[in-house]
């Protein structure tokens, strides 16, 4: 983008300007553009899962507004914003006003490290996975600032709720990200995609495997196992169902959100689409090669860039439109997973869930590290770091031992834990059960 | 540019830390360490580290400040109580060391000013790269850093210890079979 001004601007026009202002102006216009783009997705979000929902629970869903209801979210937008704003008398005005602005900008933030096609991220930041879950922790403030400053009940329950959650999954989503950082070597987000061009090998591991961008780290069993973890992990952050036990409206109303009302209430709602987008476009980003697929890699290696002066700007184009396509394909396919888990599963109670996330998740995602480390030495190091043995074995035998090895021991991690995980809930409900029972009054 | 940045930025986080002190409630003097903490997270971003950005950012803002505002909301000790320290000498006190780390920290900063390099110097050229970052660590400074290690785990068991022998004082709970 800065090259792209640079030239338009002091080349082409002959203006002048100093290097800063030509940055700013690139990075205004490309965080204006990501400020439009988030908000039609959150309404697109909406529309979608309302209708998958409705199909899956045999209904029709939205179809008066517009062809097959298209238009529907954009009639809630105006009801929120025609509602009144209501203030509760015990509140705390400053925290009430601010906290969904706290819950919405980090959101936004998260966008500046998401790369949407080839070469088209707004900031390639060295550490931008460690940059994305940094911004989103921030968002569990404003939650107990809604949460406190609602002077309710149910708003502080949901808030307490929502936090003890966010910070128990928090630990299991890194933990299988660092499987994947420990692959690449790299906290880039730019270079984990770049590292996962191939076909089903990646070509990082094997070098002369055809690269049709299929290389994804979902086809390895320790990016297969991280995967799984962190898409439940994320479900959780994101409070999807089963997990969304902060916002159990049987329970304790709606949350932290429930002294809200119009457009308050659309920024939490807004935060919440915007962060499920999220971490399904990080999902598909970090496991399954993001803008990665077949025909990319190729088209962009046709285009203008420094080491091919001599390409079409058409190419560039196709590519970059080819790589958001796929991208967001796999964004949306992730999303419909997670309604797909809505339609399918009931709310867990908050002891389940957190049994869930420390007594199995955080160890197979421990294992998996293990995993991962398995996996570099036998297929990237070699004598100099002491492991001559491999150093006679061809790339694509180490492949198949890595391969192996690392199924092997994923797989027995997970079964152990999970018969020991079922084994604690059984004996879990035992004693809950004696307890019950125990404390009725037998003289009665 | 980044002189404008960083007044701005400076200022920010200067009204942040008067602000936490004169506050009388504490959950706003907790949002207001926050502010500052951000604008730190800021300052190290126009000095070229991300990755000192991210750190400040999950650790202070993310999990300190939720563990401060959870302690404060969950004990409803917002309201600063009016009485009279208790403690006659802790007010003088606290002035003459509040002095006396300010004369340490310009001490250390006009010692920085004159060229002599501060401890941990050689992370200074590759400031930004959490992998020469990673490698100081577990090589130069593998010491200290296991025994913050080992401080972190003795706390966290201390917690375990002090959770386990309030369970077992409770005497209507019989002993869990897990």
């Amino acid at each position: 983008m800065y090259e792209l001004l640079d030239a338009l601007i002091n080349g082409r026009l002959g203006l002048g300007w100093p290097g800063w202002a030509v940055a700013l102006l690139g990075h205004v216009a490309v965080a204006t553009l990501l400020f439009l783009v988030a908000p039609v997705q959150m309404l697109f979000f909406t529309y979608y899962e309302r209708r998958a929902i409705a199909r899956m629970q045999d209904r029709i869903g939205p179809n008066r507004v517009g062809p097959e209801g298209i238009w529907q979210p954009i009639a809630d937008g105006v009801k929120m914003f025609t509602k009144e704003d209501i203030v509760p008398a015990a509140a705390d005005r400053y925290v009430h006003l601010l906290a969904p602005i706290v819950v919405v900008a980090p959101t936004m933030f998260m966008f500046a490290v998401v790369p949407w096609g080839p070469g088209m991220v707004p900031v390639d930041l060295n550490v931008g996975l460690l940059f994305f879950f940094a911004i989103s922790s921030i968002s569990a403030v404003g939650l107990m600032m809604a949460g406190w400053a609602s002077n309710n009940k149910f708003a502080l329950l949901g808030a307490m709720r929502a936090v003890a959650q966010m910070v128990s999954y928090e630990i299991p989503a890194v933990l299988s990200l660092i499987a994947i950082v420990m692959l690449t070597g790299t906290l880039s987000v730019v270079q984990i995609v770049a590292a996962q061009g191939g076909l089903v090998i990646s070509t990082a591991d094997l070098p002369g495997v055809p690269d049709v961008g299929l290389g994804w780290f979902i086809f390895t069993p320790v990016g297969l196992l991280a995967c799984l973890c962190f898409f439940i992990a994320a479900l959780a952050e994101g409070e999807r169902t089963p997990f969304d036990i902060p916002e159990a409206d049987s329970e304790i109303v709606a949350g932290y959100m429930t002294e809200y009302s119009g457009m308050k209430f659309g920024l939490f709602y807004l935060a919440q689409y915007v962060l499920n987008f999220l971490l399904c476009a990080i999902t598909a980003v970090v496991f399954c090669g993001g803008w990665q697929g077949p025909g990319v890699g190729w088209l962009a290696a046709q285009g203008l860039s420094p080491a091919n002066p001599d390409g079409s700007w058409v190419f560039n184009l196709f590519a970059g439109m080819l790589g958001v396509f796929y991208f967001l394909a796999k964004t949306y396919f992730f999303f419909f997973v997670m309604i797909w888990a809505r339609g399918a599963f009931p709310r867990l109670r908050v002891d389940q869930l957190m049994d869930f996330g420390w007594k199995f998740l955080i160890p197979l995602t421990l294992v998996n590290v293990v995993s991962a480390a398995v996996w570099v030495g036998i297929t990237r190091w070699g004598p100099e770091e002491g492991l001559d043995f491999t150093a006679q074995w061809s790339p694509l035998l180490r492949w198949g031992v890595a391969f192996a090895l690392t199924m092997a021991i994923n797989v027995v991690a997970y079964l152990t834990l999970a018969r020991l995980y079922a084994a604690a809930q059984a004996a879990r409900g035992r004693v809950d059960l004696e307890e019950l029972v125990g404390s009725v009054p037998t003289s009665a | 540019m980044d002189v404008l940045l960083f007044f701005v930025t400076a200022a920010v986080a200067l009204v942040g830390a008067i602000a936490m002190l004169v506050s009388r409630n504490a959950v706003h003097s907790a949002l207001f360490l926050l502010l500052n903490f951000g604008a730190m997270a800021v300052l190290y971003l126009l000095l070229q580290s991300p990755f000192l950005f991210t750190i400040q950012l999950t650790v202070y803002a993310g999990a300190i400040m939720v563990l401060f505002l959870f302690v404060v909301m969950l004990l409803g000790a917002e309201q600063v109580e009016d009485t009279p320290d208790r403690i006659a000498w802790q007010r003088p006190l606290g002035i003459l060391l509040g002095v006396g780390l300010l004369g340490v920290a310009a001490a250390a900063s006009l010692r920085g000013a004159a060229g002599q390099p501060a401890p941990g110097g050689e992370a200074a050229a590759s400031f930004g790269n959490p992998a020469e970052l990673g490698a100081l660590l577990f090589t130069r400074y593998l010491l200290p850093f296991e025994i913050t290690g080992v401080i972190l785990l003795v706390a966290v068991v201390g917690v375990v210890v002090l959770n386990q022998r309030g369970r077992q004082q409770a005497p209507a709970k019989p002993p869990a079979g897990d």
